[in-house]
C-alpha cells in the first residue's frame, strides 16, 4: 500500500512537471512491465530482456507520446509487442537447436492433476497459461493477473472492448480446461 | 466473474519470483540514465537523392503544364482552343496531385524509405529515357486533316469545287448537243 502511494505521488509529480523522463517512467512502471513479461514467458531471463528492450524502445519514442495519461497503456502495449517478438525469436532458436542437435526432446506431458500433486499450484496454472495462444494469454494476464480494466486491456491489445469481453471468457474456459477444473 | 477463476489465478499472483531482481533493476535504471538518445540523421542519403529528383519531376510537370519548352518531335500538335484548355486543366490537376503526394510523403517522413526514392528515381529515368527516345526517333508527322482549322485553306477547296462543277456542266452540255444532232 505504501509503495502504491509512493508510486502515485511520484507519477503526480511527473505530470505536474510536464516533462516526461524515462527514469520516472521506469520507477513507476518497471514492475508492471516485468510482471507482464514474466507471466507471458515464464522465464526470468526473457522477462528481463523484454523489460530492458521495452524501456529502451520507450526512450526512443518518448517525444512522440502525446497523451501523458495513457502512458501506462502505451508502455504495456510496447511490452506486449516486444514480448511477442522476443518469445517467438527464442522459440525458433530453441526449435532450431533441437533440430540441429539431432536429439528429439521427448516430453511426456503430465496430466494436469499430476502437476498439481507434484508442483505448487502456481506452477500448474503457469504451465497451463503457457499452453494457451498468445492472444488468450495476454488477455488473461491483463484482466486477471494485473487487474486492468476492459478499456485498458482493449487499448493495450488494440482490439475492441466487446472482443476483449468475449475472448476473455473463452480464454478462461480454455485455461480451466487445461488446469483440469472444467466441469 | 466466477469465484473459481479468482482462486485459479490467485495462486499465480502469489508466485514467489514475481518481482524483478534488485541488481537487474538498478543496473537497467543506471543504463537508462546514462544512455543519451542519439539524434537521428535528418538528412540521409535517400533524402539527399530524393530532393533533387523530386524537384526535377516538379520542373518537368511545370514545363509540360505551361507550354512545352522541350523540342519533342513526336509531340501532338494542339490545334484548337478546347483541346489546349483541356490539356491545361489536366496538367494543373496532375501538378496539384503530385504536389500533394510529395507533401504527404515529406510530412509523414517517408523519404527515409527506399521505396519512395526508387519510385521517384524510376519516374525520372522514364522521363529522361522517353525524351532521349523522342529526340533520336525522326519520324514524320502524321498527316491529319482537321474538320476545321484556321490553318486550313477553305477558299482553295471552294475553287476546286467550282472547277469540278464547271467541268461537270460542260460535260452535260456536250452530251446534250450530241443528242440533238
Amino acid at each position: 500500500m505504501r509503495r502504491l502511494i509512493c508510486k502515485c505521488r511520484k507519477w503526480g509529480e511527473v505530470l505536474r512537471q510536464d516533462i516526461l523522463k524515462i527514469e520516472h517512467l521506469y520507477d513507476c512502471y518497471h514492475r508492471d512491465v516485468y510482471h507482464f513479461a514474466l507471466y507471458y514467458t515464464n522465464s526470468k531471463q526473457e522477462a528481463e530482456d523484454i523489460t530492458q528492450e521495452t524501456f529502451f524502445k520507450a526512450m526512443k519514442q518518448l517525444h512522440n507520446l502525446k497523451d501523458k495519461d495513457k502512458v501506462k497503456i502505451w508502455l504495456l502495449s510496447i511490452a506486449r509487442n516486444t514480448a511477442v517478438d522476443i518469445h517467438r525469436r527464442q522459440k525458433i532458436k530453441r526449435l532450431l537447436t533441437e533440430k540441429l542437435s539431432w536429439q528429439p526432446v521427448l516430453k511426456e506431458v503430465p496430466k494436469p492433476l499430476e502437476i498439481v500433486e507434484k508442483n505448487e499450484q502456481w506452477q500448474a496454472v503457469q504451465e497451463a497459461l503457457m499452453t494457451l495462444k498468445s492472444h488468450d494469454r495476454t488477455i488473461i494476464i491483463c484482466r486477471m493477473l494485473k487487474d486492468y480494466t476492459i478499456q485498458e486491456t482493449a487499448a493495450i491489445i488494440g482490439i475492441s472492448e466487446v472482443k476483449v469481453r468475449v475472448d476473455f471468457h473463452r480464454a478462461m474456459a480454455r485455461l480451466r480446461k487445461k488446469v483440469g477444473r472444467d466441469d | 466473474m466466477e469465484e473459481r477463476d479468482y482462486d485459479l489465478v490467485d495462486a499465480l499472483k502469489k508466485r514467489p519470483d514475481k518481482d524483478p531482481d534488485i541488481d537487474f533493476s538498478n543496473q537497467l535504471r543506471q543504463e537508462l540514465e546514462m544512455t543519451h538518445i542519439k539524434k537521428t540523421k535528418r538528412f540521409t542519403i535517400a533524402t539527399i537523392l530524393t530532393v533533387p529528383v523530386t524537384l526535377v519531376v516538379l520542373l518537368f510537370v511545370f514545363s509540360i503544364g505551361t507550354g512545352q519548352s522541350f523540342h519533342l518531335k513526336n509531340a501532338a500538335q494542339l490545334t484548337i482552343n478546347p483541346e489546349k484548355d483541356l490539356t491545361n486543366i489536366v496538367c494543373m490537376f496532375l501538378m496539384l496531385t503530385l504536389s500533394l503526394f510529395i507533401l504527404f510523403v515529406y510530412y509523414k517522413g517517408l523519404t527515409k524509405g527506399r521505396l519512395v526514392y526508387m519510385t521517384f528515381s524510376l519516374s525520372f529515368l522514364a522521363w529522361v529515357g522517353n525524351l532521349v527516345y523522342a529526340e533520336h526517333q525522326n519520324m514524320d508527322e502524321p498527316i491529319v486533316q482537321p474538320s476545321y482549322s484556321e490553318s486550313y485553306d477553305y477558299t482553295s477547296k471552294q475553287y476546286y469545287l467550282d472547277e469540278i462543277q464547271q467541268e461537270h456542266g460542260n460535260y452535260l452540255m456536250k452530251t446534250n448537243e450530241r443528242g440533238m444532232k
